[in-house]
């Protein structure tokens, strides 16, 4: 299971929406594809899917071309693009029926995806008067049906409530133990939480493509909120090379600026336990990936 | 599965889709109606039994290409424009299963669906001359062959401008406008300059009836004073041709359009 990007160009008119991306991915794994609005996610999700041609260059999935062999490049592919519709008279047991026939897939796995996304109560309603959510997870349904290699998926929990993005997170996570998922979305906790890679985009270019954990490393931050089991008085405090500011924020809960990286933040919690202080939570200000998206993306502008 | 068994599966559901929805509903009521309306003028207004009954047919047929035109539009305004419009093209063209498959389940589903919508009419246009004639004519039948065949060419056309745009409401409106107006004005421009109006699709739909008429004339001129007009009417195998060369060119237009659209 591979999708392999190469020099991939998508020109609307004047507006240039990808201009010359590549990258490869493969293996069991879930790639986070980020970026602002209008930095080309979604372009390039559809030139994967073949809902649009490229202006230069081509894409494989499986070693097949999107543009040339696109039935045989899609057939293990499921995919979720934008915000799907479906036929209104017809039920997503049948729409579902549908798909299972054009993949040439058995359709004893209906009631299972559709007991997954939570609409099995409604599998045999007409989609026609479901809301954004529903139908949200009926296109899900359609990506997952037959259980394809490669998921394609963009911004998955899109329309949906708290608790419905909280179950397709944890299904993501359990699918990327057996499948290639390449998610775009523009939730950087949503990518943190759920994925192993993660490719920055912005204005049609490619910034970065790496592990998260290489990025946690990389971006490590300098502020820790650290919370305590008791009140604390910061007078109190043990004395560390690394500390470089302490801020109270309640009576439980400190901000640390440190100098030094990982190492340092290791020492000063330490430090901190030798003490005697009982640490509830220890944990960077932000999250890594959203220190990577603000240094690279954030003084850029978001659209 | 191969593209030929593929096509068959995306007309299998868009058939589904149609004959459960309000239009076909709407189209039946439209023809009921006509039927209804057609039948009590010729009850009180026309004397039936003075009739040959290749005449009554003519007669009782005489709405039958408006309603063609209006099936069409029913069943085929929308059937490319929505898909882009109303979002489904997300949930179907990303498959693996060739546009050109795809393109030719809709152009059934869609023919199906409104042969059904017109075939009300024919059933009860058949019933009526049953009753009163006892017997159908070959005439008859061969006008109902014209009627698909001019149907089919219609669709293939609709398809043509359902495919030129991306919302389905102005595909439909634009689809209206172009047959019940603007095909009407080009028609009656033969009145005037005395041109035969071989390029449209309309002029060639008389034949469905002109078949229930054993002797007509291709060219009528009529002079009033300096002034000449002209009424044409198509020979049969000369509506046959055109009515043909729209199905072949429309679909081969609409198609290439369709496989090459982006899902924007």
């Amino acid at each position: 299971m591979e999708i392999v990007v190469k020099s991939l160009s998508k020109k609307y008119s004047n507006f240039l929406a990808l201009d010359d991306v590549s990258f490869a991915i493969s293996g069991k794994k879930c790639v986070g594809y980020l970026g602002p609005n209008g930095a080309g996610k979604t372009t390039t999700l559809k030139l994967l899917t073949h809902l649009l041609f490229p202006t230069k260059g081509d894409a494989e999935i499986n070693g097949y071309s999107v543009t040339k062999e696109y039935t045989k490049a899609l057939k293990h592919v499921g995919a979720l693009v934008e915000n799907p519709n479906f036929y209104p008279y017809l039920t997503p047991r049948e729409l579902l029926s549908q798909i299972c026939h054009l993949r040439e897939i058995n359709k004893r796995d209906i009631d299972h995806v559709l007991e997954l996304v939570g609409m099995d109560e409604w599998k045999n309603k007409k989609v026609g008067k479901f809301s954004k959510g529903m139908k949200q997870r009926i296109a899900l349904a359609v990506a997952l049906i037959g259980n394809p290699d490669i998921l394609i998926l963009d911004e998955p929990t899109t329309g949906m409530d708290p608790q419905g993005m909280a179950e397709v997170r944890q299904l993501i996570k359990k699918l990327k133990k057996e499948h290639l998922i390449f998610m775009s979305s523009h939730l950087l906790s949503e990518v943190q939480d759920v994925c192993d890679e993660v490719i920055m985009l912005n204005r049609g270019k490619m910034l970065l493509h790496d592990k998260i954990t290489v990025i946690n490393r990389k971006f490590v931050d300098k502020v820790v909120i650290v919370e305590f089991a008791d009140t604390i008085d910061k007078a109190k405090f043990p004395e560390s090379r690394y500390i470089k500011e302490i801020e109270m924020i309640d009576e439980h809960r400190i901000r640390i600026s440190i100098s030094g990286g990982l190492d340092a933040q290791a020492e000063v919690l330490k430090s901190l336990i030798s003490a005697g202080y009982r640490v509830v939570s220890y944990k960077p200000e932000s999250i890594a990936i959203e220190r990577a998206y603000m240094k690279l993306i954030g003084g850029d502008g978001n659209e | 599965m191969n593209e030929f068994q593929k096509m068959l599966v995306i007309f299998r559901y868009q058939f589904r889709n149609y004959i459960r929805g309000k239009r076909i509903l709407i189209m039946f009521l439209i023809t009921f109606l006509m039927a209804l309306i057609l039948g009590l003028v010729m009850i009180f207004s026309v004397d039936t039994s003075a009739l040959s009954s290749l005449e009554f047919a003519k007669m009782w047929l005489a709405p039958i290409s408006f309603l063609t035109v209006l099936a069409a539009i029913f069943f085929a305004g929308d059937a490319i424009s929505g898909e882009f419009h109303t979002g489904t093209a997300y949930y179907l063209l990303p498959n693996p299963v060739r546009r050109e498959s795809i393109f030719f389940g809709k152009y059934l589903a869609s023919f199906l669906a409104a042969l059904i919508g017109i075939g009300l009419y024919w059933c009860v246009s058949f019933g009526a001359i049953l009753y009163l004639y006892g017997t159908i004519k070959i005439e008859i039948l061969e006008s109902l062959g014209l009627n698909v065949l001019y149907l089919a060419s219609i669709i293939a056309l609709t398809y043509f401008f359902s495919s030129l745009f991306k919302n389905s409401t102005v595909s439909i409106v634009m689809t209206f406008i172009i047959y019940l107006f603007v095909f009407s004005i080009v028609d009656s421009i033969a009145v005037f300059s005395g041109f035969e109006p071989w390029y449209s699709i309309t002029y060639a739909s008389q034949v469905i009836t002109l078949v229930l008429t054993p002797n007509y004339q291709h060219i009528v001129k009529i002079s009033r004073g300096k002034m000449v007009f002209y009424s044409f009417q198509p020979y049969i195998w000369e509506g046959v041709v055109i009515m043909v060369a729209y199905l072949i060119i429309s679909t081969v237009i609409s198609l290439l359009l369709f496989v090459r659209k982006e899902v924007t």
